[in-house]
């Protein structure tokens, strides 16, 4: 029984940084019908900007989350600006592979800088060293990042729903056309929705370095796409799926992995490919998808 | 207050509006007729900065709101300029209530006294619509549908209006109750710019009238006169 509650405190954990990643991921899809392969390479940024310009200037740790969610903010609305607003109107292609290539570029710089090799991310015992629950290994990182995530889950969905903005958000979403007709400054509420969306990712990457205690130039990759596959779960476009997908999806691989034998515990990734395969077969529009026309 | 010269707009090869001119005066209630493919709705898309989104552009000529050269202008620099557009087809945000629709409308307005104001006038033209203001906007029906865009346009309380082809779709008693809601506007000294294929209703509603063919206007005139015109009674006014 231990065994499974464990199971469930590590499938949160991973959840929460995937529900964090994916509300980015859903809300920039949902306004431009972009799958942003860079998304999740904004949550590596952010972890290494933590650690080199916060953690290494043993500067406190809410200052380095600080940094890293600015400067994920900062690469965010970059990103946009230069790779995805110039291609605004071009077909869809087009967008997709900017964002591949940025993707690549930003794991490519990282690699260069701070080489392959991964790097400690230590933060203070206090936070991070396991507590020993009923049996139950904890840290207190883990509460910290649950109920963070639902905090922030909660504040975006209240913005959303009851904003200027977050209308005007959800009006992009459905209706660029109309939106533009109405005098909505589309650009600035697409930036509006990548600051917000790449903020979220570098809080995510804060916490995720934070539980494995390490960074790599690559952590960003499978994140993005396991965020990616939150997103498809919960349908893309609706950010309260991804959220929900985020959370169905970290426990659903820390269960399963948990579940069998340990000889397949290496094949956690294979059964996250699988799930998103049989999902995609089952209800191709995901929980509370409706997005079905494509935009270019 | 309104001043086409020229207009020219291609999509890609095809060469939508081949050199249209027509002016519109402060006050006027102007309709633009035509058969569909005409370009008409090519014209409003040019005056409200969204041909682009259509992958259109204006190739030559000019568009003056204000003696101000339009042309280079973004949609929502056309809007804060005081031009609305009621879209074809409505273009509601379906899956916003009525009252957030309502509030999109006046997404360039941020005195929310003024925009509790215009909400009032609005429900005002259109009582239905406040009955219905917590409403998904899809599920209502499409006259109803039809108020709520064209309420949505007032709320920038415009200069301008363009209305483009308010009664497709619409069954006759509902055409009439729109064309109502826009007397009262029109009353009330709204400059009304028209796109309709329905002659009949345009002509009785508008003091002038263009008859677009193939991306040229072929007629103009004032409206009593359109409707005597041989040409325009043949194809636009059954017989």
């Amino acid at each position: 029984m231990n065994y499974i509650i464990q199971q469930i405190v590590n499938g949160l954990s991973v959840g929460s940084i995937y529900a964090l990643t994916a509300i980015g991921y859903t809300m920039v899809y949902g306004i431009l019908r972009l799958i942003n392969f860079a998304h999740g390479d904004i949550l590596m940024v952010g972890a290494y900007a933590g650690l080199v310009l916060g953690l290494n200037f043993f500067l406190p740790t809410w200052v380095a989350l600080l940094i890293t969610v600015i400067v994920a903010c900062i690469f965010g609305y970059l990103i946009e600006r230069l790779a995805y607003r110039p291609l605004r109107g071009a077909s869809q292609d087009a967008t997709l592979l900017s964002s591949l290539a940025i993707s690549l570029l930003l794991e490519h710089l990282a690699m260069m800088i701070f080489t392959p090799q991964p790097k400690a991310f230590h933060l203070p015992a206090s936070l991070a060293s396991p507590i020993t629950v009923n049996g139950i290994i904890i840290s207190n990182l883990f509460y910290i990042t649950v109920i963070a995530t639902i905090v922030l889950a909660i504040i975006v969905f209240t913005f959303i729903k009851y904003s200027k903005a977050g209308i005007a958000m959800r009006a992009c979403s459905e209706n660029i056309i109309a939106a533009n007709l109405m005098g909505i400054s589309v650009n600035k509420i697409v930036s509006l929705t990548f600051l917000i969306g790449a903020g979220l990712a570098g809080f995510g990457g804060f916490m995720l370095a934070g539980q494995y205690a390490r960074i790599d130039p690559l952590m960003g990759f499978i994140i993005g796409v396991k965020a990616f596959i939150a997103c498809v779960i919960g349908g893309i476009g609706n950010i309260y799926g991804a959220v929900l997908g985020g959370f169905i999806l970290g426990l659903s691989e820390m269960l399963i992995v948990g579940l069998l034998p340990a000889q397949f515990s290496g094949y956690r990734d294979a059964f996250v490919f699988s799930m998103l395969i049989m999902i995609l077969l089952i209800m191709p529009n995901g929980i509370f998808g409706s997005i079905g026309e494509r935009r270019s | 207050m309104l001043k086409i010269e020229q207009l020219q707009v291609k999509y890609g090869h095809i060469h939508a509006i081949k050199g249209a001119s027509l002016e519109i005066k402060e006050g006027e209630t102007v309709a633009l007729l035509g058969a569909n493919g005409a370009g008409k709705s090519t014209i409003i898309r040019a005056i409200t900065g969204i041909i682009q989104m259509y992958h259109g552009t204006i190739s030559n000529g000019k568009i003056y709101f204000k003696e101000k050269l339009l042309n280079k202008f973004s949609a929502n620099k056309i809007v804060e300029m005081g031009i609305s557009c009621v879209p074809e087809g409505r273009e509601l945000f379906a899956e916003l209530t009525v009252l957030e629709n309502l509030r999109m409308g006046a997404f360039i307005i941020k005195d929310t006294k003024l925009i509790r104001k215009r909400l009032n006038e609005v429900y005002e033209i259109f009582p239905v619509i406040a009955e219905r203001k917590n409403q998904v906007a899809g599920t209502l029906s499409g006259g109803e549908q039809q108020m709520v865009s064209i309420g949505r346009s007032l709320m920038t309380d415009p200069k301008l209006l363009l209305l483009d082809e308010p009664s497709l779709g619409l069954a006759p008693i509902l055409v009439e109750r729109v064309f109502d809601a826009c007397d009262k506007l029109k009353k009330k000294g709204t400059t009304i710019f028209l796109v309709e294929q329905n002659a009949n209703v345009a002509l009785n509603f508008a003091d002038r009238g263009y008859i677009l063919e193939t991306g040229l206007i072929k007629i103009e005139g004032k409206s009593e006169n359109l409707k005597n015109n041989i040409n325009v009674k043949k194809a636009y006014l059954g017989g």
